[in-house]
C-alpha cells in the first residue's frame, strides 16, 4: 500500500466512523453490525496496513469509487421501529452527512440484520 | 425456492450457514447461564447469535416452567421435542437470503436478512402460551419483491391446547409482524403441529 492509499484508507476510515455514528443516533437503530464482505475487503485491508485491530475498524464500509462513496451497514432495530421506515431514515441521514461534505454518494446499502423480539424491547 | 438455495454473492452477508459465527448452541447457553458475564463481544456483536440467544432465552423460561410442572404431574416431558426446538433455532440464526425493499433510488438498496425475518417469526410464539417454534422456512422467491411468498412453520404445542385455535393464533402473530418488518408478500403460513407436549399443568402456572 504507498501514500496515497493509505491516505485513502484512513479518509475512508474516518468517513466510516462518522457514518456509523449518524446510524446509530438514528431513532429506531438499536446496534451497527460488521458489514462482512465490504468491512473485511476494503476498510479491513487499510486498517490492518495501519496497524489498527480488528475491533477497532469501523462497523459501517466505505470505498471510493469514480462516481462516489459507497457505504454499507448492517443494523439491528426495536421491534416498535418499523424496518422499512428505519431503513429509510438512516439512509436519508447518510445522504444528509454526505451532502454536508459535499461528497458525491454512488450508494447505500442498509441491511436490517437483527429486529429485538417486542417481548426483549 | 427455499432458503438451502445458493445465495448470490452480492447478497451473501458476514454469517457461515454452517454455525453461529463460530459459536455453537452450547456456547450460547453456557453464556446465558452465566447471565452473559464476562460480556463476550464476538457474540454481542453477531447478529446471529443474538437472534439464537432470544430464542434460547424463551425456550430456558419455558423449560423452567415445564421442569416445574413435570415434577406436578405424571407423565415425562419428552426430551426429543427440545432437540429438535434446538435444531431449529440454529438453522434458523442463519443471515440466508437477503430480502429486499422496494426503492425508487437505484442508488438505494434497502434489505432485511432472512435470518431477521425468521426470528420474527420465531418471536410471534410469545403470544401463544406453550408454544414453541421449531422450525420456520420462506418458500419463495424472497430476493424479489412481490414474489408471492410462503411461511412454513413446524410447532410443539401443549396437550389440551385445540390446535387450530393455537394455529390461528400464531398465524395471525406472524403475520403482523411480518406486515411491521417486511415488504414480503404472503400468499399462506402454514402450520404444522409436530409434538404435542403431554404437560397438563403447565397452563395453570403460566
Amino acid at each position: 500500500m504507498d501514500g496515497t492509499e493509505l491516505r485513502s484508507a484512513e479518509s475512508n476510515a474516518a468517513l466510516a466512523v462518522e457514518i456509523e455514528a449518524i446510524v446509530q443516533s438514528t431513532a429506531g437503530v438499536r446496534n451497527v453490525y460488521r458489514s462482512g464482505s465490504l468491512v473485511s475487503n476494503v476498510i479491513g485491508a487499510g486498517a490492518v496496513a495501519l496497524g489498527v485491530r480488528r475491533s477497532d475498524e469501523p462497523l459501517v464500509a466505505v470505498a471510493r469509487g469514480d462516481l462516489g462513496v459507497s457505504v454499507e451497514a448492517s443494523i439491528g432495530i426495536d421491534f416498535t421501529a418499523d424496518a422499512g421506515d428505519t431503513l429509510r431514515a438512516v439512509h436519508e441521514a447518510i445522504d444528509a452527512l454526505l451532502a454536508a461534505k459535499a461528497t458525491p454518494r454512488e450508494r447505500i446499502t442498509l441491511t436490517v440484520v437483527y429486529v429485538q423480539s417486542r417481548e426483549a424491547s | 425456492m427455499t432458503d438451502d438455495h445458493e445465495i448470490p454473492e452480492p447478497h451473501r452477508l458476514s454469517l457461515d450457514p454452517t454455525d453461529l459465527d463460530g459459536h455453537t448452541l452450547e456456547e450460547l447457553m453456557d453464556y446465558l447461564e452465566s447471565g452473559r458475564q464476562p460480556i463476550d463481544p464476538s457474540i454481542e456483536e453477531s447478529p446471529g447469535c443474538q437472534l439464537a440467544l432470544d430464542a434460547l432465552e424463551r425456550l430456558q423460561g419455558l423449560g423452567d416452567q415445564l421442569i416445574e410442572a413435570d415434577a406436578a404431574a405424571a407423565p415425562e416431558v419428552d426430551a426429543s421435542w427440545v432437540d429438535r426446538i434446538l435444531d431449529g433455532i440454529a438453522l434458523d440464526a442463519r443471515a440466508g437470503r437477503r430480502i429486499p425493499f422496494e426503492s425508487p433510488d437505484a442508488g438505494i438498496d434497502l434489505g432485511i436478512t432472512e435470518g431477521a425475518v425468521r426470528g420474527l417469526i420465531r418471536s410471534a410464539e410469545n403470544a401463544v402460551p406453550g408454544l414453541l417454534v421449531g422450525r420456520c422456512r420462506l418458500d419463495g422467491d424472497v430476493t424479489q419483491p412481490g414474489a408471492p411468498i410462503r411461511i412454513e412453520i413446524d410447532a410443539s404445542a401443549l396437550y389440551g391446547e385445540p390446535i387450530l385455535h393455537v394455529a390461528d393464533r400464531l398465524r395471525s402473530e406472524v403475520e403482523a409482524r411480518l406486515r411491521a418488518h417486511s415488504d414480503l408478500h404472503i400468499d399462506a403460513i402454514d402450520i404444522r403441529i409436530t409434538d404435542i407436549r403431554e404437560v397438563s399443568s403447565w397452563t395453570e402456572q403460566s
